[in-house]
């Protein structure tokens, strides 16, 4: 199926959407957001599908981050509705005449998780276990005495968790820093 | 291609690199080691070698994705074709290094 990609000012948003889906267009697949704190913007997309031409339109339009807000597409597409309350959880975007937007799935204290600036406590509650590193430990010198020097070096982070979110407090967040340790296995093999 | 059940662990082959536990995307690997002196005691600079003490994989978090498989620089971990057993409770879905070979 062709692929029609638009990208158009947020005021034109709706007015864009209901011409494309007047024409035709009218199957709403996905409405969606992507986070760009480089520009400072969020980028919200819409899929809609023309079912008889067998065709697809890609509309992109990008709101202020700070306070993003679009006009809603309910009014055109009712199906949008669900995939807006969505994209307002979880990425903050207010749609502008959504009758309901209140959160699906969050209860409002962690912010909107698809903000790559919001701590997932996931990740900040649990210790990342690439931090170690069996050489900070005093080596086992057999009875001689020999201590291996420390090294100093690059301290790798976790790949993927922004370096300015919060440290890891094992007293935060997921119930898996609470799970018991495993037995202790040295000797075993 | 064999089947990509479940992941297992050839401990004399690790040098505990730490690279799997470093990739995993979901930190569902965690293992613990220290380092022995190995060779000749009176040398200017001992050399030293890492001893696995424990490595665990917490199957609730694994996602099967293989990474750490890829990874390896040693072929120490590997796809074995044998599922996960259940289990009634979570730590049960913690294997270490006994539960992990094969």
């Amino acid at each position: 199926m062709d692929v029609h990609e638009e990208l158009v000012a947020p005021a034109r948003w709706r007015a864009r959407c209901a011409e494309l889906a007047a024409a035709g267009a009218d199957m709403l697949d996905f409405l969606a957001g992507v986070d760009e704190p480089g520009s400072g913007q969020v980028e919200v997309v819409v899929h809609l599908v023309d079912v008889q031409r067998r065709s697809r339109h890609l509309l992109r339009t990008r709101v202020d981050r700070s306070a993003p807000e679009l006009d809603s597409l309910v009014g055109e597409l009712p199906g949008a509705a669900w995939h807006e309350r969505e994209a307002h959880e979880m990425l903050g975007v207010r749609f502008l005449g959504n009758p309901d937007l209140r959160p699906l799935l969050t209860t409002g204290e962690m912010g909107h998780p698809l903000r790559r600036t919001t701590p997932l406590p996931a990740r900040v509650g649990v210790p990342w276990p690439g931090a170690f590193d069996p050489s900070d430990r005093p080596p086992d010198a057999g009875g001689t005495g020999a201590r291996v020097p420390a090294r100093p070096r690059s301290r790798p982070g976790p790949p993927g968790v922004p370096p300015e979110w919060p440290a890891a407090d094992p007293a935060v967040g997921s119930g898996r820093a609470a799970l018991p340790a495993p037995a202790p296995e040295r000797g075993r093999t | 291609m064999s089947a990509h059940a479940r992941i297992a662990l050839s401990a004399e082959a690790c040098t505990s690199c730490m690279i799997c536990v470093r990739e995993c995307p979901t930190w569902c690997i965690t293992l613990d080691a220290h380092q022995e002196v190995v060779g000749d005691p009176g040398a200017r600079r001992p050399r030293t070698t890492n001893v696995l003490d424990s490595f665990t994989i917490d199957w609730g978090l694994c996602m099967y994705c293989g990474i750490c498989v890829e990874v390896c620089p040693f072929d120490a971990l590997h796809w074995r074709p044998d599922a996960v057993s259940a289990t009634g409770r979570a730590d049960g879905l913690r294997h270490g290094i006994a539960q992990l070979a094969d």
